[in-house]
């Protein structure tokens, strides 16, 4: 038995795949590519595999990661060669590598990057650098018992513009809080008078931990 | 696009992207014919059918043709796209509906009849298909309740009776010939006419009596056969089944490998339109099976591979399938579900083989709860076969059991509904003599009733249907009986079932009804949230349609019914005789134990009833 971590992407239309689905589908693909994952015992065995961190519906990314432990070890190239010609479009897998303890651990996940594409209108670097240090960026956040304002400030580390329709964030991602795009996008047409980021799209490049690694 | 920024309001938005492992993707430069398989409901009841699953990649297998599909938009979709005026669109290619050669809705439920025309409104297709533009596709309709294709006859160039399987690719091939040949809309549908089993409603015509039955039913078009006969697939091991099957991103209804193991049914419940309709049994062998199994395992990396026929348990080979599949499944880490099994002795064991892990639920359905209405009914199912079941399964460990009925059969009084609650007391009673020691710690047993609905080319289909205030009170009456902490008790809404009653029985006058209906906005007419009765209601009486003429009386022998042009190969001399011996409570034996002659050897060829 051993342990892998799979880097993998969600392109195109596979970005409305939700993380819930992707658990059964990622079974399916290791079914069908005839690499045997290991099982859980008991009365309703499951695979022993995990999904990374969070991603919303209806954002791509290039660096999500699947922990899955197999039965044996195996040629990575070998494996993801299968994987992929079992995997369904817009899923790809780009890298593989053994876990090991000094591998970066999901508990220690701290935040990712994100690029933001927009048809609409962006602020000017110095206005997103006003409203980043403005303090308190508070806006409604659902929770688990309804809505609840929420400070988000502390969970943004960094905002910058890449052109003129292009944003570079990275946003805290961590087990417990997960401040998504979407929601700093909505605060920043709040309160930045300027700003009218209408029908963006959202991109996931690289998730980071405390020291600063890349998980995959 | 204005797709993207939509699918990103509403939910679950894997309904809409298609791109599914297994869904075909094909050059458009090299395609002749474009078919757009739509099935009128949502994406996860749409996905879980097996004729689609079948029909997608029958077609797909011609090189020029290029099948897609198309569901129902949810609610939430359907207002984005009105808004957005975004025409529906196929989930393979998001080409418009309307650009396609052919449109063939599957008719698995007259409740979805209603998203049938409001899937034609949404792609901007001209309803009536006579109004329809030389440029339009033809839009054609199979399935199971297009054996009495009148209520939607206006709205279908023509109807596929019977398997599909042999007679689409005739229907393809006659497009073939069709497209670019410069003739008329008219002249294709006119050549459809040498394929057996279609049936084209516009060379047709109806006139009615002043009491709104049929006077005559007959064709306008010399070319038009009197009857349309059904086509049904002769040899099950040599036709085509698909190797490998779309596997969702989303979780669908029956999100699991369906193997068919036989068409058919040797029963011949009286209640049951399948069981007339999909005659003569004709199966498919265990080599043939095991074979499909491996590959449909290793094609779809499925968990689960299920068997799918009217009654497995009539399956003449079931050990050997069963030893087979069961052999398989273990290898490979699957599980494997049987569902309509009998309450015989083999299915209890083998039941217990299965599901040795989930020992949750039973199921059973004696449809009526006492012994002259099975009898009426002709359900072979005994108080002992329900008891000895029970018992063996409460020994087993089981602790929950579902029973299944029906209210309104035809001859039913109250104290057939009150054996309904004698039967599940008896259940819950046969838990109690089990021993504690083996016996499950909890037992629920839960009693659910549906209305019955009489339907065509069953023995009942001259029956009246129980009105509202009737099933009401039945059930009413049932739930006061019921009383039992073990006992739970739901029951089917009385008012869709009446709906239900009027479609399957009724005649051309509905399309209009349909039409309106459509414009007030009805849809999802399946789902207990969307179904508007009053907006039916106000449709009927604007329409000047009478709902109770369709349900409410009993029909004459003589009266000429709306589907008598329409031959499934049973006689109408045999449902007569089935109703009258249903009458007596006279009990017909199964075909296995001795032939009843319904005729359907007759019309396809002998050696077929296995
Ligand atoms: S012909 Fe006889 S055996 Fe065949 S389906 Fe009809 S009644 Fe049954």
């Amino acid at each position: 038995m051993v342990k892998y971590r799979f880097k993998f992407t969600k392109e195109g239309d596979a970005k409305y795949v939700s993380q819930l689905d992707l658990v059964r589908l990622f079974t399916r693909v290791f079914k069908r590519a005839e690499i045997a994952l290991t099982y859980s015992q008991g009365f309703n065995p499951h695979p022993k595999m995990s999904i990374g961190l969070p991603l919303g519906i209806g954002v791509t990314s290039e660096c999500e990661f699947l922990d899955a432990e197999l039965e044996e070890k195996n040629d990575p190239m070998e494996i993801l060669k299968k994987l992929n010609a079992s995997a369904p479009i817009g899923i790809r897998f780009t890298a593989m590598q053994e876990i090991c303890e000094f591998s970066p651990k999901v508990k220690d996940a701290e935040s990712a990057i994100y690029t933001v594409k927009t048809e609409g209108v962006l602020p000017t670097q110095s206005e997103i650098d006003e409203f980043l240090k403005s303090g308190e960026i508070n806006v409604l956040k659902k929770t688990k018992s309804g809505e609840k304002m929420t400070d988000i400030s502390p969970d943004i580390f960094e905002i910058e513009k890449m052109g003129e329709n292009e944003l570079f964030m990275r946003l805290r991602c961590a087990p417990n809080i997960n401040l998504k795009p979407e929601t700093v996008v909505l605060a920043m047409n709040e309160f930045i008078e300027n700003a009218d980021i209408t029908d963006f799209d959202v991109h996931r490049t690289r998730i980071l931990d405390r020291l600063g690694r890349d998980f995959s | 696009m204005s797709l993207n920024k939509i699918l990103k309001r509403v939910q679950k938005p894997a309904r809409y992207i298609g791109n599914e492992y297994g869904s075909v993707h094909k050059n458009l430069e090299d395609i002749s014919v474009r078919f757009a398989f739509c099935f009128p409901d949502t994406y996860e009841v749409g996905m879980s059918h097996l004729g689609m699953k079948i029909l997608y990649h029958l077609l797909n297998n011609e090189k020029d043709v290029y099948c897609e599909r198309v569901f129902a938009p949810w609610v939430d979709m359907e207002e984005e796209m009105r808004k957005e005026g975004l025409e529906l669109f196929s989930l393979e290619t998001k080409t418009p509906l309307k650009e396609f050669d052919m449109v063939g809705f599957t008719l698995q439920y007259e409740m979805s009849y209603s998203n049938i025309l409001n899937m034609l409104d949404l792609a901007n297709i001209t309803k009536i298909a006579t109004e329809r533009g030389e440029n339009e596709p033809f839009v054609c309709a199979g399935g199971p309740c297009a054996y009495n294709p009148e209520p939607i006859a206006d709205f279908v160039d023509f109807f596929i009776l019977g398997e599909g399987e042999e007679v689409n690719l005739e229907v393809i091939d006659a497009y073939r010939k069709w497209k670019g040949s410069g003739k008329t809309r008219k002249e294709f549908l006119e050549s459809l006419l040498l394929i057996e089993g279609i049936y084209v409603p516009q060379f047709y015509d109806a006139v009615y009596n002043e009491d709104g039955t049929i006077k005559a039913f007959t064709k306008n078009n010399e070319k038009a056969p009197d009857k349309i006969k059904k086509r049904i697939i002769k040899d099950m091991d040599s036709i085509f089944y698909p190797e490998e099957i779309i596997v969702p991103f989303m979780e669908i209804v029956h999100d699991r490998i369906t193997l068919e193991l036989f068409r058919g049914c040797i029963r011949g419940c009286r209640f049951c339109q399948a069981g007339m309709i999909y005659r003569p049994v004709r199966g498919r062998s265990p080599e043939r099976l095991l074979d499909l199994a491996e590959k449909l395992i290793k094609n779809t990396g499925y968990e689960e591979i299920s068997m799918s026929s009217l009654s497995t348990s009539d399956y003449p080979e079931l050990k050997k399938l069963t030893d087979g599949l069961l052999d398989l499944t273990e290898k490979k880490k699957i599980s494997l579900s049987l569902p309509s099994l009998r309450l015989d002795s083999f299915s209890m064991e083998l039941m217990q083989k299965v599901q040795k892990v989930r020992k949750s639920g039973l199921t059973f359905a004696p449809e009526a709860g006492t012994q002259r209405l099975r009898d009426v009914i002709n359900k072979g199912i005994t108080e002992e076969d329900l008891m000895t079941a029970s018992t063996t399964a409460f020994a087993g460990g089981y602790g929950g059991v579902k029973l299944y009925f029906m209210i309104g059969l035809p001859t039913e009084t109250l104290e057939d509904v009150e054996g309904i609650n004698d039967l599940a007391r008896k259940v819950v009673d046969c838990y109690y003599n089990t021993d504690k020691a083996v016996r499950n710690r909890n037992l629920k047993v839960t009693v659910s009733t549906s209305t019955f609905v009489p339907k065509p080319f069953t023995p009942f289909q001259w029956a009246s249907q129980d009105n509202i205030p009737t099933v009401r009170e039945k059930q009413a009456f049932l739930k006061e009986k019921i009383r039992h902490k073990n006992i739970s008790y739901n029951w089917h809404d009385a008012e869709t079932s009446i709906l239900e009653g009027v479609f399957a029985r009724g005649d051309r006058k509905l399309s209009k009804v349909l039409l309106k209906a459509q414009e007030k906005g009805v849809r999802f007419d399946g789902w207990q949230e969307y179904f508007n009765y009053d907006l039916w209601m106000e449709a009927f009486n604007e329409a000047g349609v009478d709902p109770d003429f369709y349900n409410l009386r009993e029909r004459s022998y003589d009266e000429i019914l709306p589907w008598d042009h329409i031959d499934v190969g049973v006689t109408k001399k045999f449902l007569e005789n089935e109703n009258e011996k249903a009458k007596r409570g006279e009990v017909t034996p199964n075909c296995r134990e001795k032939c009843s002659n319904c005729g359907i050897i007759k019309g396809f060829g002998g050696g077929l009833c296995g």
